[in-house]
């Protein structure tokens, strides 16, 4: 998981490397992805559609929490998985 | 009158006559009567035939009967179980489901509790507390809207060793925040970090309080209790605790995979520690200079200057807590051993800081021929199971606890009586007390502390080979020291100084280097002295861990809490509470229709 900000990257100094600028954009778009991707699956697996008030209540809210849970931990660990695979590619390679 | 009597005088020797005469001739021929018309149902006209009427079910001799009966029995007793089950379990869940539809603000979090369960010895199955309870209390707990984690052991003694670390790392990361200590954290990223997850913290140690704790079985009772006592009552040494803070130290929780890693490194120095007193330590040169380092060792290995020392790569000045540093795995800088600057020690706390309130499940799981039979009528009373779990659930809801008993009763010589020796566990942990065996356990005077002690404290609870588990480690302990690890170990060494060629079965399995041989031997040294750790702690007779300092004798007060079982008062009010709470809801449906349909309907052109 590598959102931006909170991983261990030094700060950009000077004038903006395009390198950068584009890798931000990147990252920006992945993560929006992602937000957009948890909340219509997660809405989808524990909001029923009869919407008989406007609040999430206790069980709904329990259910979107352990749903978005699940879901970073499935992508952390398939993406772990993939480096892995890469590498062991990368070294077949080589 | 004078005709009737005549009459019968003369139909009487009329009657004898007429069989006398063939009564006399009997012996010779049998008239041939008619047989007498059987009695026929009118229905045989129809076209059903007499055999159909004559049907006469017989009895089935005694063997089907048996045969019969007992799976008749068996079947309906199965069924008529498997059935209450379910209906009990939608009593318990319909009790408590209104609950669920209770809104919760988008900032809000629902309650959550922790639910511990430890390893059943020697059992094949790892998770038996936890399955227990995902199939008896969990459906009652998500039909609430209650979210709950679920902490099972995996070796005994592995509750207690997770819920000390996650004290210890709370502990520290309070200390760090503390500015009276002098414990300054770096400012680095994860400082900031750090600061800014304190109000999450302090939260989570609110949802914690309210949350509850659930303890399935003894087990999982003197192992937190264990953990509580080490945890709060040792001092922590943060210097030593920063040499390891590269290795996910004071964010236990949130860097779940560094644990690990510390474990290995803690028994690294501890075995190091030892083969420097011994004289039979088994890897006792030293390793060269150019390999050191390759299996993550620790190279001071003797109180001797170590010669072959690499310097230290990081040329600033020795900090007491150093910032995290993610990818430094490989590159473990070694410490000089000798440090002369005095031990910053976190003292610890003078009181227990608040605890969540405890909720004692009787769950056990006992070996032996001899519970074959009450096993065998189990299968066939699981409702018992789901009523248990059931009431228990119901009462970590509704949430009403009473305090802790403390111990009361005291040995002769003073001390309390049934309570955990720590220094024994310790012992016992290094390989020592081999002959300890699990014994009767003694009662405490406390009904809780003394909870379930009438199965679990029996030594013929637990299966026979973990009774004497100590000898049974020495044994192997003895056997791989002597026989199994020098004969490798002089392979291995002299294949790698040359001194020999390898033959030809050498060369197709390749026998294990050196540095694989110290790995193997942490890696057995760790799981002996875990499993030997969570033997002295969980076995029967080992008395539970309390510190006189949480409270003793009668009506003394206690930093913890106990749920009670929900009283029929209580239970009427849950139901009232239910009702209310559906009535609240068909009163407000029906205000909305009342509203759309008084409200003017739209005009119906479209454009």
């Amino acid at each position: 998981m590598s959102f931006f900000g909170t991983g261990a990257r030094a700060a950009p100094s000077g004038q903006p490397d395009q390198a950068r600028l584009a890798e931000a954009a990147m990252e920006l778009e992945a993560v929006s992805d992602l937000f957009n991707r948890i909340v219509s699956s997660c809405h989808a697996k524990c909001i029923s559609p009869r919407y008989a008030e406007p609040e999430l209540n206790k069980g709904e809210g329990v259910c979107v929490d352990r749903c978005v849970a699940k879901y970073f931990a499935v992508n952390e660990k398939v993406q772990e998985r993939l480096q892995n695979a890469q590498k062991a590619g990368q070294g077949m390679g080589m | 009158m004078a005709d009737t009597p005549p009459t019968p005088p003369q139909a009487a020797p009329a009657a004898p006559v007429q069989p006398a005469a063939p009564a006399a001739a009997a012996p010779k021929v049998a008239p041939k009567l008619p047989p007498p018309p059987k009695a026929q149902n009118p229905f045989v006209y129809l076209g059903i035939p007499q055999a159909v009427f004559d049907y006469r079910p017989k009895m089935p001799g005694p063997k089907m009967t048996a045969f019969w009966a007992v799976t008749i029995g068996l079947t309906g007793a199965y069924i008529y179980d498997r059935r209450e089950c379910e209906r009990l379990q939608k009593e318990y869940i319909d009790k408590v489901k209104w609950m669920s539809e209770a809104p919760l603000d988008s900032m809000e979090m629902s309650r959550r509790i922790k639910v511990l369960g430890a390893r059943v010895p020697e059992d094949g199955e790892v998770d038996r507390s936890s399955r227990w309870f995902k199939r008896y209390m969990r459906p009652i707990f998500v039909a609430s809207g209650t979210d709950y984690i679920l902490k099972t052991g995996t070796n005994p003694g592995g509750i207690g060793r997770t819920t000390l670390a996650e004290i210890r790392g709370r502990r520290i990361t309070e200390a760090s925040k503390d500015p009276a200590l002098g414990v300054s954290a770096l400012n680095s990223g994860s400082a900031n970090i750090a600061s800014v997850l304190t109000d999450r913290d302090a939260q989570d140690a609110q949802r914690d309080l309210d949350g509850g704790v659930v303890l399935l079985g003894r087990a999982a009772l003197k192992e937190y209790l264990w953990a509580l006592k080490k945890g709060y009552g040792e001092a922590i040494d943060l210097k030593e605790e920063a040499r390891l803070e590269g290795l996910g130290l004071g964010a236990n929780e949130r860097r779940k995979d560094g644990r690990w890693e510390r474990e290995e490194e803690i028994m690294v120095r501890e075995l190091e520690a030892e083969d420097a007193k011994s004289e039979h330590a088994p890897f006792e040169v030293p390793l060269p200079a150019a390999l050191q380092g390759l299996d993550g060792e620790d190279d001071a290995m003797t109180d001797s200057a170590p010669s072959g020392d690499a310097p230290p790569s990081n040329p600033l000045a020795f900090t007491p807590y150093r910032s995290i540093t993610p990818a430094s795995l490989p590159t473990r800088t070694p410490e000089p051993v000798k440090d002369d600057s005095p031990p910053v020690l976190l003292p610890p706390p003078a009181t227990l800081p608040a605890q969540p309130p405890l909720l004692l499940v009787p769950f056990s799981h006992p070996f032996g021929i001899q519970k074959w039979p009450s096993k065998m009528v189990h299968f066939f009373n699981k409702r018992s199971d789901v009523r248990q779990g059931g009431e228990y659930a119901l009462s970590i809801l509704l949430a009403h606890h009473r305090a802790f008993a403390p111990p009361t009763i005291r040995t002769p010589s003073g001390s309390l009586q049934g309570i955990l020796d720590d220094q024994i566990v310790n012992e016992v942990r290094v390989g020592e007390h081999k002959d300890l065996a699990l014994a009767e356990g003694e009662p405490t005077g406390s009904p809780d502390l003394d909870f379930l002690s009438e199965t679990d404290e029996n030594p013929y609870h637990f299966r026979r080979s973990y009774r004497t588990l100590p000898s049974a480690h020495e044994y192997s302990k003895r056997t791989y020291y002597k026989d199994d690890l020098p004969p490798k170990l002089a392979v291995a060494r002299e294949l790698a100084s040359g001194s020999r060629q390898p033959t030809k079965a050498e060369e197709n399995y390749p026998p294990k280097m050196e540095s694989e041989l110290r790995k193997e031997r942490l890696d057995k040294e760790l799981r002996w002295r875990r499993e030997l750790e969570g033997w002295a702690m969980v076995r029967s007779g080992s008395g539970v861990a309390w510190d006189e300092k949480w409270g003793v004798g009668e009506g003394s007060e206690t930093p913890f809490r106990v749920y009670t079982m929900p009283t029929e008062e209580q239970r009427r009010e849950l139901e009232e509470k239910r009702d209310a709470w559906y009535e609240d809801k068909k009163r407000q449906a029906e205000a909305l229709e009342e509203r759309l349909r008084s409200m003017p309907s739209p005009p119906a052109d479209d454009e």
